[in-house]
C-alpha cells in the first residue's frame, strides 16, 4: 500500500507517499478538515494527488474537490525541511481511517 | 447535477441575519422549511447540530458547510446563505464566516453529500468565485455565477 519515494532536488526534502482511503465514507469535511489540521503543523509544502488532480493538503475545499470515496488512492507529496514528519503523520492518520468508523 | 438540481434560488439567501453560529443555523434550516424541501425542522436541525458538536463545519477563506444526515429527507437539499460581515463559526483557520452552505441528506447515502461537497468546491476554491458570490446584488447574480 505504501510506497515512499526519497529525493533531493537543491538540498530540499522530498517525499512522496501513496495511501489508500480506508474509512468508509472516504475523504467529507471531517477527514478533510483532519488533514489540513495536521498538515498545517508542518512547514513542508504538501501536495495531493488523485486522477491528475492536485491540490494542497492545506486546503479543506481543495482536499474536498478530489471527492476520494473509500478505496481510492492520494498521493502524498511532502516538500520543505520537515517533509519525512509531515508524511509520517499523515500516513498513520489515513491509516487510522481518521479515527472515525 | 447534484448542484444544479439541489440549490435553487428559493434556498439562497443573500441577506442572512443572524450574527451566531447557532442562529446561523436555525436560519439556514428555517430557509429550507420555507422552500418546502424540509418538513420535520427539528430532527434537521438536530442532525446539523450534532454534526457540528464533533467538529466545526467552519472550513477556510470564510466557506461554512453545516450539514446533517436524516432519514426525515429523501434526497438531498441544500441552502446557500451569505452574510458579508462574517460570523464566528469556530472555523479552522480562524478566519469569520461569510458564505454557508447547508446540506441535509438520506442517512444511509453518502454519495450524494460527497458528490456535491466536490461540486460546490470547485466552485468557490476559485477566490474571484467566492467575491462574486460576496458581492452579489440579486439571487439571480449567484445563480448565474454559479451556473445553476
Amino acid at each position: 500500500m505504501k510506497k515512499v519515494q526519497d529525493s533531493s532536488i537543491a538540498g530540499e526534502r522530498s517525499v512522496t507517499g501513496e495511501f489508500e482511503i480506508l474509512n468508509q465514507y472516504g475523504i467529507h469535511a471531517r477527514p478533510a478538515a483532519l488533514f489540513v489540521k495536521t498538515a498545517s503543523k508542518f512547514s513542508c509544502e504538501i501536495l495531493v494527488e488523485k486522477e491528475d488532480t492536485i491540490v494542497s493538503g492545506k486546503s479543506i475545499m481543495g482536499l474536498l474537490t478530489l471527492e476520494g470515496s473509500k478505496g481510492s488512492t492520494l498521493k502524498i507529496t511532502a516538500r520543505g525541511t520537515d517533509a519525512e514528519e509531515a508524511l509520517e503523520a499523515l500516513r498513520t492518520l489515513m491509516e487510522n481511517k481518521f479515527y472515525e468508523d | 447535477m447534484n448542484l444544479k438540481k439541489a440549490l435553487t434560488k428559493d434556498t439562497i439567501s443573500l441577506d442572512i441575519k443572524s450574527s451566531s453560529k447557532e442562529e446561523v443555523i436555525e436560519e439556514m434550516i428555517d430557509i429550507l422549511v420555507s422552500a418546502g424541501k424540509i418538513k420535520d425542522r427539528k430532527s434537521a436541525l438536530n442532525v446539523v447540530i450534532e454534526r457540528e458538536k464533533k467538529m466545526s463545519t467552519g472550513m477556510q477563506n470564510g466557506i461554512a458547510i453545516p450539514h446533517g444526515k436524516t432519514d426525515t429527507v429523501e434526497t438531498l437539499v441544500a441552502a446557500l446563505g451569505v452574510k458579508s460581515e462574517g460570523i464566528d463559526f469556530d472555523s479552522i483557520d480562524g478566519k469569520p464566516s461569510t458564505i454557508f452552505i447547508m446540506t441535509i441528506s438520506p442517512a444511509n447515502r453518502t454519495g450524494p453529500h460527497i458528490q456535491f461537497l466536490a461540486e460546490i468546491s470547485r466552485l468557490l476554491n476559485d477566490p474571484a468565485t467566492r467575491q462574486k458570490v460576496l458581492t452579489a446584488q440579486s439571487k439571480e447574480e449567484v445563480v448565474d455565477t454559479l451556473q445553476l
